[in-house]
């Protein structure tokens, strides 16, 4: 038993440190070698060379992304946030809470080019909105909605039900109790399942490519306009072969760097959340 | 005078009975315990009484309750818990502060005028003795509270919304002795305003403070009567027994 144990401990060890040594390698790559194209210019100018991409930088794909993840938190967390309240506090029956959440998972295994293709077919050809951040945001949404479902649904059950049962006990409505309560109480952990739905979208190439992700745009001043958008600029400089790798790098690192600190942020918040509640119990 | 009748009461969860044809009458301004082994029935008796039950899934109802002749199944459920509070077992505080705790049931209500507000706080928290104790700290949260303190506030908070009824789940039996000592004497003065239901596992703290005693056991009523009569003089022998310590 001794030996079994050890072992057990040694394969663990040995899984923990492939995956720590393969992330660290992955994230030390991608800042040594997008580090060193970091410029201001690189940060603040439009994309130019005779092939796109090989001079200049990045912004209006910097903006683009912003844009773009916008519009999907925007309309992929209020129904994701709804859904979460529905089911925790007045689905009555575990038939309709069976079959939500059968579908909350059904769209979270839908593939994101899955997604970009309806967003096309029935936004940019039949509704005629023509390529735009609105299309390619509401893809996004779907996408992130059960992602943000999830975590909403698990902050809100949590909360300890004996709260609510004293809210109900005074005779106050659940509305009531959820504006007063339940709401304060998990706008922490909501607000980081937001955030990270929004790294996740930020991060997506396929619900882009045919709805609203161009090669080339300025900062789009409306949803109805294309724009660039971080994932597609790296995906087009790979593409165009060696001659953009570094800028690809470069932009591989901002990325990532955005994802990181909204991740590092959340985080930190999600810990001092945690602190609270563990005095609440 | 009876305030609350409880007629041929039946309660199911997913078939499995919880409560078979339990009848009693709770008098006015009494204090009524209910006691019994744990499983039988208690908790489930309390949240029939309030309607808390309704909203229960696999929950299914038979029989009436009357508050002043009115059957409780025809008031709109917010009605009915306002009029009838329940207090539970472990201490709720809101995570908010004790002053946002008191006025969180009359804001509800549509009071919002802040003296009035003021005067709802201080006149429940001074019933409640909890007045002197934290009259320079409203605004501290009452996590804060010790578990007595918390305990008081949500009787203080209970009362904030003038309930006829005041149902409590073993409102003590997280607390210490000091504490449940305070709690006792607190009930004992709130019974001149409020019908008090309260459900113990402690027989010397029913002995201590009930009017009215309900023996429950298996979901049966077996026994109720008057506190000294059922105490010192039991009818049935099942009582006799729970009394003696032979089971529960």
């Amino acid at each position: 038993m001794k030996i079994l144990s050890k072992l057990v401990k040694c394969w663990a060890y040995i899984s923990i440190s492939i995956v720590l040594i393969s992330v660290a390698f992955l994230f030390g790559y991608i800042f040594y070698r997008g580090g060193s194209t970091i410029s201001l210019e690189f940060l603040t100018q439009a994309p130019g060379g005779a092939v796109l991409g090989t001079e200049g930088g990045i912004f209006p794909a910097i903006t683009g992304s912003l844009a773009f993840t916008f519009v999907a938190v925007l309309l992929g967390s209020v129904p994701a946030v709804a859904t979460a309240i529905y089911l925790v506090f007045y689905c009555d029956t575990r038939k309709k809470e069976r079959t939500i959440r059968m579908v909350v998972e059904c769209i979270s295994g839908i593939p994101s080019i899955v997604l970009g293709l309806f967003a096309y077919s029935v936004l940019v050809r039949s509704l005629n909105l023509g390529r735009c951040v609105l299309a390619s945001g509401t893809a996004l949404a779907i996408m992130i909605l059960p992602f943000i479902e999830v975590r909403t649904e698990k902050a809100l059950r949590e909360l300890p039900q004996s709260i609510i049962a004293a809210s109900d006990s005074l005779g106050c409505s659940k509305a009531y109790a959820i504006r007063k309560i339940v709401l304060p109480a998990c706008k922490g952990e909501v607000f980081s399942g937001i955030i990270l739905g929004a790294c996740y979208a930020m991060g997506a190439t396929a619900p882009l490519m045919f709805t609203g992700g161009v090669a080339f745009a300025k900062t789009p001043t409306s949803v109805m306009q294309p724009a660039m958008a971080l994932p597609l600029h790296l995906y087009l400089l790979v593409a165009q072969g060696t001659t953009s790798l570094d800028l690809a790098y470069g932009t591989a690192f901002v990325m990532m760097m955005i994802i990181l600190i909204g991740n590092t942020a959340v985080t930190l918040y999600s810990r001092r959340k945690e602190e609270l509640w563990q005095s609440l119990r | 005078m009876a305030i609350l009748k409880i007629e041929n009461l039946g309660v199911k969860y997913d078939g499995k009975p919880a409560l078979n044809n339990v009848s009693f009458e709770v008098p006015e301004n009494r204090i009524t315990a209910i006691i019994g082994p744990s499983g039988c029935g208690k908790s489930t008796l309390l949240k029939s009484i309030n309607g808390t039950i309704r909203g229960e899934r696999g929950a299914e109802i038979e029989g009436k309750v009357y508050l002043k002749g009115q059957d409780t199944s025809l008031i709109p459920k917010e009605e009915l818990h306002r009029r009838i509070g329940l207090v539970f077992q472990t201490p709720t505080p809101f995570p908010f502060s004790i002053y946002k705790n008191m006025v969180y049931a009359p804001k509800y209500y549509g009071i919002n005028d802040k003296s009035q507000l003021d005067q709802i706080v201080e006149e429940k928290l001074k019933i409640t003795g909890l007045y002197d104790e934290v009259r320079t700290e409203l605004g501290k949260s009452a996590i804060n509270l010790s578990g007595g303190q918390q305990q008081r506030l949500c009787i203080a908070r209970a009362l904030t919304v003038n309930p006829e009824i005041l149902l409590l789940d073993e409102p003590c039996s997280a607390l210490d002795v000091q504490n449940t000592a305070i709690i006792e004497s607190l009930l004992k003065e709130l019974k001149n305003e409020y019908t008090i239901v309260i459900v113990t596992h402690n027989i010397p703290q029913a002995q201590r403070l009930a009017d009215q005693v309900v023996f429950l056991d298996g979901g049966n009523l077996v026994e109720c009567g008057d506190a000294d009569q059922l105490f010192d003089h039991p009818k049935i022998k099942e009582t006799r027994d729970f009394l003696s310590g032979v089971f529960g």
